[in-house]
């Protein structure tokens, strides 16, 4: 009994060990001075994180990173629902999954690829633009005004991972017990009131797992900003992500390193309470 | 108060080995105000037929009418379950796992140009009736399975129906509340003057509550007339089973000094009625006795038995016997253990019932 339980988690320990020694090995950079001044690095304790903690583009490049995972957890939440509740509804099921599959397509494609259509749908006079005129509309600076550029990311990133929340929300409506809907209909009640009162209550597991998913999702989104941009030197589309390989591409790696982690505990301070509390719900039932 | 008529209803499914026919050929007038009770064994189609009255699905041939309006005909639903004015209680009763007892009985009422102040008056004064007041602010999870079975009750009236439904309303209930679940739904039925069907495979639902009985099996109304008619003249052997406990039993009906005897092995019952030659009859235990000769008028000493088997069951022993030279088995209720292996056996032959051969 135990050896099987030994060999079933060696698999997941092998690779948790190799994950673990990367990151604890970027942690240890961190701690040093490394950088293309100091091209032997030797212990210099917090002093690379005090830099990039101080350095001009960190405040900017950090709220962009929480505007962009905030919008994308609030809309993509929002958004999902909505689609999912329109997908419930209908009765073919064929057409639901062509919906959902459509929905979905996104995220089958790599992201770059996804950054690349929005560059070209961005451009000023034949992208999306060159739609707006022919219908009256006025023409959008999507990339060429700097109020617009990180809006134009987080339209990107909505529109990709939307369909995460939809497919979890729409299992989560499914998962509900059909006879309390049909008595729902019997006591004269709409589609929306029924989306309202009776599906989104019972989906706290859909919320719980979207918004988790949404944010780390998001906070680590490097393809956009960097083909929007060409290069990791605009600092109206700088994230945190594209910070750190900024301070890399500059060489200095002890810097990169102490951004990295500083990523990882943001994330990790906001995924693991939401972790807890869904185990426990988990456990409870 | 609603007259619901089904007109030639048919449900078909088509699936890949070929068409299953949920229901054949329903013709029935409920009458309004009349509480009806749908019996049949599972699958018979008795829920289908329900959720059709309730317009969760619609007759794949045939009309349904309300009070001679057509809501559905030929696979389509033409008004639909919120515009019927039904109140349903499901077989798990269905109740909204996140809002309050109060909520839930209130939910049919917020769909309704209501007062907030007018819609608390109504629950509360279906709470009473129904005795759980004390237990509206309590989520149904919270609940014991009588609480929650009368907060769907409640839930289901609240908004004054004109046809209240209810699917194996007692099956989710344990045995010993069943009964008073019964009387409550029948004196709810009577105060309210409700159309009532009554859905159910026990038939202990079904005489409890109704005036009239329709029997389904194998998708087809086999017979509609009212409880006793159906207990004690079914007609053929599915029913009478439905029913209750019958032997099955074959025999011969002989004339003999201008009489009809019925002859069962070394039985002989004098019978009355025009039956000839080879016949089935079904005969009650609880028309036979051993042993004593009951001091009722109307029993008449059959012939000697041999017992076979005696178990003890839900207070009697239940003893399963053969008549001389025959196999076929008997089943009676004593109080008592059987002494002998032969004994007496008597009957009361105005209850014995003849099935077609």
């Amino acid at each position: 009994m135990k050896k099987t339980s030994f060999l079933l988690i060696l698999p997941t320990a092998i690779f948790g060990a190799i994950l673990l020694y990367i990151v604890f090995y970027n942690v240890a950079i961190s701690f040093t001075n490394w950088s293309l001044l100091h091209p032997i690095p030797s212990f210099s304790g917090i002093s690379s994180y005090a830099n990039v903690i101080h350095s001009f583009y960190f405040p900017t490049s950090l709220i962009h990173s929480l505007e962009l995972s905030g919008s994308a957890v609030i809309f993509g939440n929002i958004l999902g629902i909505g689609i999912a509740g329109l997908l419930y509804f209908l009765s073919s099921n064929k057409a639901r999954t062509f919906f959902l599959s459509i929905i979905i397509l996104p995220l089958a494609i790599s992201m770059a690829v996804n950054a690349l259509i929005w560059l070209w749908l961005y451009n000023y006079n034949l992208g999306v633009n060159w739609l707006f005129l022919r219908l009256g509309l006025p023409y959008v600076p999507w990339l060429t005004s700097t109020s617009m550029m990180m809006p134009s990311i987080i339209i990107i990133a909505i529109w990709a991972y939307t369909g995460l929340p939809a497919l979890f929300y729409l299992a989560s409506f499914l998962g509900i017990d059909k006879s309390i809907i049909e008595a729902a209909r019997l006591d004269g009640a709409s589609s929306f009131k029924i989306l309202r009162k009776i599906l989104i209550p019972n989906s706290a597991n859909g919320f719980i797992v979207s918004t988790a998913l949404l944010f780390l999702f998001t906070f680590r989104i490097f393809s956009i900003p960097y083909i929007l941009s060409g290069g990791p030197t605009n600092i109206f589309m700088q994230t945190l992500v594209v910070f750190s390989y900024y301070l890399f591409t500059t060489e200095f790696f002890a810097q990169a390193s102490a951004l990295s982690t500083i990523i990882i505990l943001i994330a990790t301070a906001i995924v693991i309470p939401y972790a807890l509390y869904g185990i426990k719900r988990w456990i409870k039932k | 108060m609603v007259e619901i008529s089904a007109k030639s209803v048919y449900k078909i499914f088509s699936k890949k080995k070929g068409e299953v026919y949920a229901l054949k050929d329903i013709n029935l007038t409920i009458e309004s105000g009349e509480k009806f009770g749908i019996l049949g064994p599972s699958g018979a189609g008795k829920t289908t037929f329900m959720r059709i009255i309730a317009g969760l699905e619609a007759p794949t041939k045939g009309e349904l009418l309300f009070d001679e309006k057509v809501v559905a005909r030929n696979g389509k639903v033409i008004v639909g379950p919120e515009s019927r004015n039904i109140g349903m209680v499901f077989q798990n009763w269905s109740l909204y796992p996140n809002m309050t007892a109060f909520d839930n009985i209130a939910f049919p009422l917020t769909n309704m140009k209501i007062s907030k102040s007018e819609m608390r008056q109504k629950v509360e004064e279906v709470a009473k009736v129904l005795e759980i007041s004390s237990v509206l602010e309590h989520y149904p999870r919270e609940l014991s399975g009588g609480q929650q079975q009368r907060v769907a009750l409640a839930r289901a009236i609240v908004k004054s129906p004109s046809v209240l439904l209810l699917d194996e309303p007692f099956s989710n209930l344990d045995a010993r509340i069943r009964d008073s679940a019964r009387a409550l739904v029948r004196d709810i039925a009577e105060k309210l003057r409700l159309t009532v069907i009554v859905v159910s495979h026990d038939p202990a639902d079904i005489f409890s509550i109704s005036n009239r009985v329709g029997v389904i099996f194998q998708g087809e109304l086999v017979q509609v007339g009212k409880p006793e008619e159906i207990y004690n003249s079914p007609k053929s052997f599915h029913v009478a089973r439905l029913i209750g406990e019958i032997n099955e039993l074959k025999g011969k009906v002989i004339e003999e000094d201008g009489k009809n005897i019925l002859s069962i092995g070394n039985l002989a019952i004098p019978i009355s009625g025009g039956y000839r030659g080879e016949v089935k009859v079904g005969i009650r235990p609880e028309n036979l006795r051993l042993e004593e000769e009951p001091r009722e008028e109307g029993w008449v000493e059959a012939g000697k038995v041999r017992v076979k088997i005696t178990t003890y069951e839900g207070g009697h022993f239940k003893v399963t016997l053969t008549p001389l030279g025959d196999d076929q088995e008997i089943i009676v209720f004593m109080d008592k253990i059987p002494k002998e292996e032969e004994m007496k056996l008597f009957v009361r032959p105005s209850k014995i019932m003849f099935f077609k051969y």
